[in-house]
């Protein structure tokens, strides 16, 4: 085994840095190396092997956690290959919907905070409404990430030169920070609209 | 985390929170986002065209404390200075003055990205009245 500093998470789990992954397939990666590094392996070894161990068997969890989800992945090997999620401007109609939605959030907190029912519905219904095409778009940038996927393997399977690999990644970055706009205010929004009192 | 005493004032009392006319030939507005957390800003400038100077700075941040203090912070810093002056204004002042942790860097930099934007804004709409006045003269 490699030693645990310079391993990512990857080459650790024996893989290459192909972004489809058959998830049964890791688990089963993910039980054997588990049973090979449990502590009671080790009882009788030194104490440095012991602590080998565990910190292997740390990676090991993050590694497995950060490649069984396929955005974390992808986060992941975008990381790997240098890239910073905050480097990438969102476009600014992105920008301006992300802001108006807030604004609309905003409005439903004050509604509630003033025991104004009439409001209080009608700001829910927007945000309703919202929160529904805010779905719809979210599974199509999967969609279009789930594409990058199988192109990113292709690139890989085929020795395509940097800058078509590079291509790949910074369409895949760009998606993921506006996946990420996205998923946050999703979250908001579901919060608001959720909670009855 | 807990917030720094300075921090805490300005998300409990925040300066110069609204909007100015976004159309307005002397308004400048800057919109940006940090994917990370989903926060976004709006920051804008009312310039003098004479005198270049900034004479209104408002802000509306849905965001973090830091990110709320950031640009509460900047709008203050903003009045009363040149466009040029505006451009000058370093994401670092605004962690030094607020003594934000590192973890809260990137708060201030989306308040330095907005006053960027802002002022790039309002100098594109300059150039587009000058070349329209420019036409007028010619025609
Ligand atoms: S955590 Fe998002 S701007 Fe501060």
């Amino acid at each position: 085994m490699q030693p645990v500093a310079d391993a990512d998470y990857f080459s650790f789990l024996g893989l290459s840095r192909r972004l489809k992954i058959d998830n049964a397939e890791l688990e089963k990666t993910f039980y054997s190396l588990s049973r090979r590094l449990h502590p009671d392996y080790f009882m009788n070894a030194s104490e440095q092997e012991r602590q080998s161990s565990i910190d292997r068997s740390s990676l090991l969890n993050d590694a497995y956690r950060a490649l069984r989800n396929p955005v974390k992945r992808a986060q992941y090997l975008l990381s790997l290959e240098g890239y910073k999620e905050a480097e990438k401007k969102a476009p600014s109609e992105l920008l301006e919907e992300v802001f108006e939605l807030n604004m609309q959030i905003e409005e439903m907190r004050m509604a509630k905070k003033m025991g104004d029912t009439d409001e209080m519905a009608e700001a829910r219904a927007e945000l309703e409404d919202a929160l529904a095409s805010l779905d719809k778009k979210l599974n199509e940038i999967d969609s279009r990430l789930f594409a990058l996927f199988d192109q990113w393997d292709e690139s890989l399977d085929n020795g395509a030169g940097a800058e078509e690999r590079k291509t790949v990644l910074d369409r895949m970055s760009e998606l993921l920070s506006h996946r990420s706009y996205i998923r946050n205010l999703v979250r908001d929004i579901r919060e608001e609209v959720s909670d009855v009192r | 985390m807990s917030y720094s005493d300075k921090v805490l004032e300005h998300y409990n009392n925040p300066r110069n929170v609204g909007s100015l006319d976004k159309k307005a030939p002397n308004v400048g507005t800057g919109l940006v986002g940090a994917p990370e957390c989903g926060d976004v800003m709006k920051l804008q400038i009312q310039v003098n065209p004479e005198t270049n100077v900034i004479e209104d700075a408002r802000f509306k941040t849905f965001g973090c404390g830091s990110a709320i203090a950031s640009s509460s912070l900047a709008t203050e810093w903003l009045k009363g200075r040149s466009v040029d002056e505006a451009l000058e204004i370093k994401n670092t002042e605004i962690v030094k003055e607020l003594n934000l942790p590192p973890v809260k860097i990137h708060c201030s930099v989306l308040a330095e990205d907005a006053i960027k934007a802002a002022v790039r804004d309002y100098q594109q709409k300059q150039s587009e009245t000058e070349q329209t006045e420019e036409a007028a003269v010619n025609a």
